[in-house]
């Protein structure tokens, strides 16, 4: 098996896994579960590739997939915050409204099921780093990827500086924790949490466009496969901390990564169980955590 | 689930309940049925231009105002109190006379119709609201709305057949909306039924397609029987994980669907009951004897169904009428308090969990049993998800779960038929979904406003109560 | 002028009026006690005045002038901060984080740490705080987190500060600091509003007193003019009228509840119970006494089988229960009035008749083979409801209608359904008017002479010396002291919940 390759498809993949992954974390630090990663990363591939394609720059497609994110993070926290709306069953609504609206507005616009793949729409461009590309192995690996998979290496730093250095990240992190106390230190709760949700949903449009015109200039019914899951496993393995959560959603695409290749050749691992091993690990994750903080207490 | 709902305010309910103050919502909101619905019958039936349509609604809001107001608020005064100190006249939610202050003695029987009237109504208007946004969105792409509708309930309720279909729609999740509502209902926030369905469907067609010898009555029963213990047993390692250790459910529960779900693709895809020359990632084909006997012609309607309407009944008679339904109510409740009075949380909530399981378990079984007769890679097209906006739509009482399963077994088979009468994309069924689930979630919030105002006064009661 | 003045300040709840027309006057620079029994409207009167909640009528003046205070920000921009009993800080927050939290100094759109860690230390040097700023909150004591809440009101440079019954967590050496500190803070010209019901505290360190009770203002004093009995009778409006005691019906050689060397850890695995020993005659009252969250909480939790103890046993009518669960020792005749009504004691959604047999539902009238018996639930409710006089429409009710002294009836009536073997009572009166009070306190002499054995844990020592047959003090997780009835006073009783045993031995 070719490690570079491996490796260097392993990146290419988590690079979405890890921009959703800071946006599931946004959310986790101001104190909500966002099940409704997966429709925003979606809606944000369909746009981008729609408006990419109508305007005739695949990097307003790109942008465009920021602001239908965003809008979208916006429509989610108006249902959980402002109208109340339970965290976990507005999130599967979300969902399902982005699996059925990008599939109606597909149809409805261009008369298309299944695949969108509009003429002319051309990926981004691969960024090929001058010096990097020279040396023989790491060039390979690291340079010549798509845009978006630098975006999403720098989005971990920033992301951890937004949190831990920022006035304002500073902010949500103690509405997850103490609303209360953040209340009377006056500082809007409810401010705070559309805040990391919109920021989420720019994250996950983001995710979605690279899926989308990232590699492959096209848009597929229900392409982001659960990756918004995934992610958000991720993001419960690491404990909502940036960089671990970083290094969880490298770890599941080198998975996903590596089961592409076990798929051509015939090994004894079924490749459903490397699909299942994230999941597996959130759940073994989450029990070793708790065993060790359990029992003592009572209640 | 954990959120105890309180009662409608007031004015949502005065187009069914007559109130004093109130009653001028109330005449408002049957003139604007009225309107709308006599709008709406005159563009469907006559074809007519929007001036028929707009004088349609007219006729229609003075026919509320003049006739169905009237006649609602006399048949509801009915349902009134009547103080026995003074004799004064008052609405039904009253706890006490408003001239005399006598305080009424509760009739629970009076108080549960009014309360299955309410959520009746309630299930309803979620729904009604979420065609009518689905019917914008269809105008908004051009599409007639009405049309397509007409085509959604013809071929969901219109024929004895398509009946026979939607009733074939409405088993599987008849069994995994009341999986989840005893979840709810205890508190537990079981988003795992899916992976019950899974683990319950190809155990369920194990049983099915090995013991081949055994005579139609007994096979059946076992394959049930397995498929529900698989189900229920796959529900316990959330319900343990919850239980004994804290893990949060939620979390869980998603992951383990998936894990489930690729499990089960692997037995059929690579795994031991993997059949080389098919196709499709599918196992054997169950013996003739135990696929289900079939209830209408030409229609999948099972025997399964008859299990289903028989496990409401179960569920029911669990939930109010056993130790186990008590317990597991008093743990939604307040499960600090179920502590404390003796109640075992930890297993309440094993147990809870495993019957939620079991009755995924069946939801499973059923399909493989009576529409699939084998098991099929990720065959389930969202049952579990289903199951959720059904009990959220039936507050987790199993009579609320029926209908609203059956509303939506109606929605569903009508749906697969939209694409095949008009050109509008089947999609559109998943975003009227999307909706009910919204509207459910946020409460139906007609009352958003009102409920404003109750949490407030929740806040102001609760230092009074507490005041140092 | 005033320094402060509110006028007429009315606050309904539904049901209760928590506030009518009150008047209140604060000076500038003076300690000012706001006193009154549980519920009769402090809490209310500083939460209008710090913009937590909305009055319906009445001013409020600063200076003079009218101002308007909507929300705690507005509060805290004219210089009013309040320090809550329950402290509001972020654990995982370090102290300096917490101090500045929303007032944080920045450098651009980031948070200056440096800056940030200077001033709240040069901050807590100024006034005596001691606390280390960059500790996170999460690993400080309880004494250490106030001292953060209120060097968090000083940063703000509150003006006016309340304090919200401040001494209720802390131990007596900690009290002595907070009030070091509240002195300095006025000597410098800050005024300090101060919500209590402990009159040592106002004697101690106020200048002047409000006294409210039902929601009116009884007087304000001047503390030095003034003894603390006038004070005690504002505030109940009465000699305090407890039960007269009756001769003892104690039988002396008949231990229904045995406690022996029990060792328990607290939620954070810290030792909470240090060796309890001690033992509960049939028909006795023994009155347990102590400083919040010297372990009180930990010991009840242990008895009534939620706690299970690291060393030691505990013995019930002779029947050892240590590793036995809830249910097991409730069948054996436990019974518990929980500290917290409306979550331990009561589920509020659930209806009347659920709360009643939820600790006898597993067996017969009330279930047979797993099935419920609604016939005769109904019937227990019914019965339940005009024994113990609930006040309430019928058994379906939610509890969550009924007011606190009806609510408390219904756990007393759920739990004194059968008489107890042993009734643990804690806190079994916190929050209740006079006539639920003496409800309250003649059901526990009736069961007493029905020779249970009755442990009761109360903050109220008036309660405490007015009910028991002998008086158990606990400190630190050990029990420090064990007085009879007959050698009980407050002042011994005082010396040893603050664990100067040595001063309290009888002279």
């Amino acid at each position: 098996m070719d490690i570079v390759s491996l490796l260097d498809a392993t990146l290419r993949i988590s690079a979405p896994l890890i921009l959703v992954g800071m946006a599931g974390l946004l959310s986790y630090q101001v104190g909500l579960i966002n099940i409704a990663l997966e429709g925003m990363m979606l809606s944000g591939a369909f746009a981008a590739v729609v408006f990419g394609y109508e305007l005739g720059s695949t990097w307003l497609g790109v942008l465009m997939a920021i602001v239908v994110g965003a809008a979208l993070g916006a429509l989610f926290a108006l249902a959980v915050i402002t109208l109340r709306a339970n965290l976990i069953v507005a999130g599967l609504a979300l969902n399902f409204l982005a699996t059925g609206g990008t599939a109606y507005l597909m149809d409805i616009l261009y008369n298309q099921s299944g695949t969108l793949a509009p003429e002319g729409l051309r990926k981004l461009p691969a960024v090929t780093i001058p010096l990097l590309e020279d040396i023989p192995v790491l060039g390979e690996m690291l340079s010549g990827h798509s845009p978006l998979v630098y975006v999403s290496w720098v989005m971990v730093p920033l992301t951890s500086i937004f949190l831990y250095r920022m006035v304002v990240g500073g902010h949500i992190r103690a509405v997850g924790e103490h609303p209360e106390a953040a209340q009377t230190a006056g500082i809007s709760v409810q401010g705070m949490q559309y805040l990391a949700l919109i920021l989420g949903g720019m994250l996950c449009g983001l995710a979605g466009a690279h899926l989308s015109v990232g590699d492959l200039p096209l848009f597929r019914e229900r392409m982001t496969n659960d990756r918004g899951f995934i992610a958000l496993a991720a993001v419960y393995f690491a404990a909502a901390r940036p960089r671990l959560t970083a290094v969880a959603c490298l770890l599941f695409g080198f998975f996903e990564a590596l089961q592409f290749r076990l798929q051509l050749r015939d090994t004894a691992l079924p490749n459903e169980f490397l699909q299942m091993l994230p999941y597996l690990m959130v759940v073994i994750a989450l029990v070793v955590i708790s065993v060790r903080k359990e029992w003592r207490k009572g209640w | 689930m954990a959120t105890q709902r309180t009662p409608l305010p007031y004015w949502l309910i005065a187009p069914i309940l007559r109130g004093s103050g109130d009653v001028w919502i109330g005449i408002a909101l049957w003139i604007a049925i009225g309107a709308l619905v006599t709008a709406a019958l005159m563009r469907a039936r006559h074809r007519a231009a929007w001036r028929g349509a707009l004088l349609g609604a007219v006729l229609g809001g003075v026919g509320g105002a003049l006739l169905l107001a009237p006649l609602w608020f006399g048949l509801v005064s009915l349902l009134d109190k009547r103080c026995a100190h003074c004799g004064t006249q008052t609405r039904p939610d009253a706890a006490t006379c408003p001239r005399c202050g006598h305080a009424f003695t509760e009739s629970p029987r009076l108080d549960a119709f009014v309360a299955a009237l309410v959520n009746l109504a309630r299930v309803v208007m979620t729904i009604e609201l979420a065609l009518l946004a689905g019917g914008i969105i269809l105008e908004l792409s051009g599409k007639d709305a009405l049309d397509t509708y007409r085509v959604l309930f013809e071929w969901g309720l219109g024929t004895p057949r398509a009946r026979a279909n939607s009733l074939l729609a409405a088993t599987p999740i008849i069994f995994t909306g009341l999986g989840t509502a005893i979840a709810f209902r205890a508190g537990i926030f079981n988003v795992g039924v899916e992976g019950s369905l899974y683990m319950g469907a190809l155990l369920a067609a194990w049983i099915g397609f090995t013991f081949t010898d055994l005579p139609a009555l007994p096979l059946i029963a076992l394959a049930f029987v397995a498929g529900a213990l698989a189900g229920g047993l796959w529900g316990l390692v959330p319900g343990y994980l919850k239980a004994r250790l804290r893990v949060d459910e939620v979390v869980t529960t998603i992951m383990l669907n998936y894990v489930a779900i690729e499990f089960t693709s692997y037995m059929v895809q690579s795994g031991p009951f993997f059949v080389p020359g098919m196709a499709n990632a599918m196992s054997k084909t169950i013996a003739k004897q135990a696929q289900l006997p079939q209830l209408v012609e030409r229609s999948q309607l099972n025997a399964s169904f008859i299990l289903a309407l028989v496990t409401v009944v179960a569920i029911m008679i669990l939930m109010s009428r056993t130790r186990l339904g008590f317990e597991a109510r008093m743990v939604g409740d307040n499960p600090l308090f179920a502590r404390w009075s003796g109640i075992m949380v930890g297993r309440t909530i094993l147990l809870v969990m495993f019957v939620s399981g079991l009755l995924g378990g069946l939801a499973g079984a059923g399909q493989v049993l009576g529409v699939h007769y084998n098991f099929t890679a990720r065959f389930s097209r969202g049952f579990g998800f289903d199951g959720i906006t059904i009990a959220l739509l039936g507050r987790n009482s199993p009579v609320g779960v029926l209908i609203g399963a059956l509303l939506f077994g109606a929605l569903r088979s009508g749906g697969t038929t939209i694409e095949v009468f008009t050109d509008v994309p089947i999609d559109l069924v998943d975003i009227v979904q999307a909706l009910i689930i919204f509207f459910v979630a946020i409460d139906l919030n007609l009352d958003f406003l009102s409920r404003r105002r109750r949490a407030k006064t929740d806040r102001d009661a609760a230092p009074a109560s507490a005041a140092a | 002028m005033a320094y402060l003045k509110m006028a007429g300040i009315t606050k309904y709840f539904p049901g209760v009026v928590a506030n009518s027309s009150v008047d209140f006057e604060v000076e500038e620079g003076e300690i000012h006690a706001l006193v009154g029994e549980n519920g009769a409207g402090k809490s209310t009167l500083m939460k209008i005045l710090y913009g937590m909640e909305k009055s319906d009528a009445g001013e409020i003046f600063l200076h003079g002038q009218p101002v308007t205070i909507t929300n705690p920000q507005a509060a805290i921009k004219l210089g009013i901060d309040m320090v809550h009993q329950h402290f509001e800080l972020v654990p995982s927050l370090t102290v300096a984080e917490n101090v500045t939290l929303g007032y944080e100094p920045r450098r651009g759109p980031f948070v200056d740490r440096q800056t940030m860690v200077e001033r709240v230390r040069r901050l807590s040097e100024q006034f005596g705080l001691q606390v280390d700023p960059g500790a996170r909150v999460s690993s400080l004591s309880v004494g250490a987190q106030q001292r953060v809440e209120i060097l968090k009101l000083l940063y703000r440079d509150a003006r006016l500060l309340i304090l919200d019954e401040p001494s209720a967590v802390l131990t007596p050496q900690e009290v002595d600091d907070l009030f070091e500190v509240l002195r300095r803070l006025v000597a410098e010209g800050r005024t300090a509003i101060f919500i209590t019901h402990k009159l040592r505290e106002v004697m101690a360190i106020c200048h002047r007193a409000t006294v409210l009770r039902a929601g009116r203002v009884i007087g304000t004093v001047r503390v030095t003019e003034t003894q603390p009995e006038t004070i005690a009778q504002m505030m109940v409006g009465r000699d305090l009228e407890m039960p007269r005691r009756q001769t003892s019906h104690a039988t002396p050689d008949r231990p229904r509840l045995i406690v022996c060397d029990v060792h328990a850890a607290d939620d954070r695995g810290l030792p909470a119970l240090r060796g309890i020993s001690f033992a509960v005659n049939a028909g006795e009252i023994a009155g347990l006494a102590g400083v919040e969250g010297n372990g009180q909480t930990e010991l009840i939790q242990t008895l009534v089988g939620l706690r299970f103890p690291e060393r030691g046993d505990l013995v019930l009518d002779g029947r050892t229960i240590t590793r036995e669960r809830n249910r097991t020792r409730r069948e054996h005749g436990l019974a518990v009035i929980p500290e917290d009504r409306n979550h331990q004691g009561l589920s509020l959604p659930s209806a009347l008749s659920e709360n009643l047999i939820a600790t006898r539902y597993q067996g017969a009238p009330f279930s047979r083979w797993g099935v419920l018996v609604p016939g005769e639930i109904r019937r227990f409710a019914q019965r339940a409801i005009r024994d113990f006089d609930v006040r309430v429409r019928g058994p379906n009710v939610a509890v969550k209608t009924l007011s606190g002294g009806n609510a408390q009836k219904v756990v007393i009536a759920r739990e004194l359904a059968q008489p107890p073997a042993v009734l643990i009572a804690a806190q079994p009166t916190r929050g209740l008017d006079v006539g639920a009070t003496q409800f309250v306190h003649n059901e526990l002499l009736r069961l007493r002479e029905q020779q249970t054995a009755i442990l009761l844990i109360s903050a109220d020592l008036d309660e405490l010396l007015a009910l028991s047959d002998r008086l158990l003090v606990i400190f630190e997780g050990a029990l420090v002291g064990e007085l009879d009835r007959s050698q009980a006073t407050r002042e011994r009783l005082g010396l040893l919940m603050a664990g100067r045993a040595g001063e309290a031995a009888p002279a």
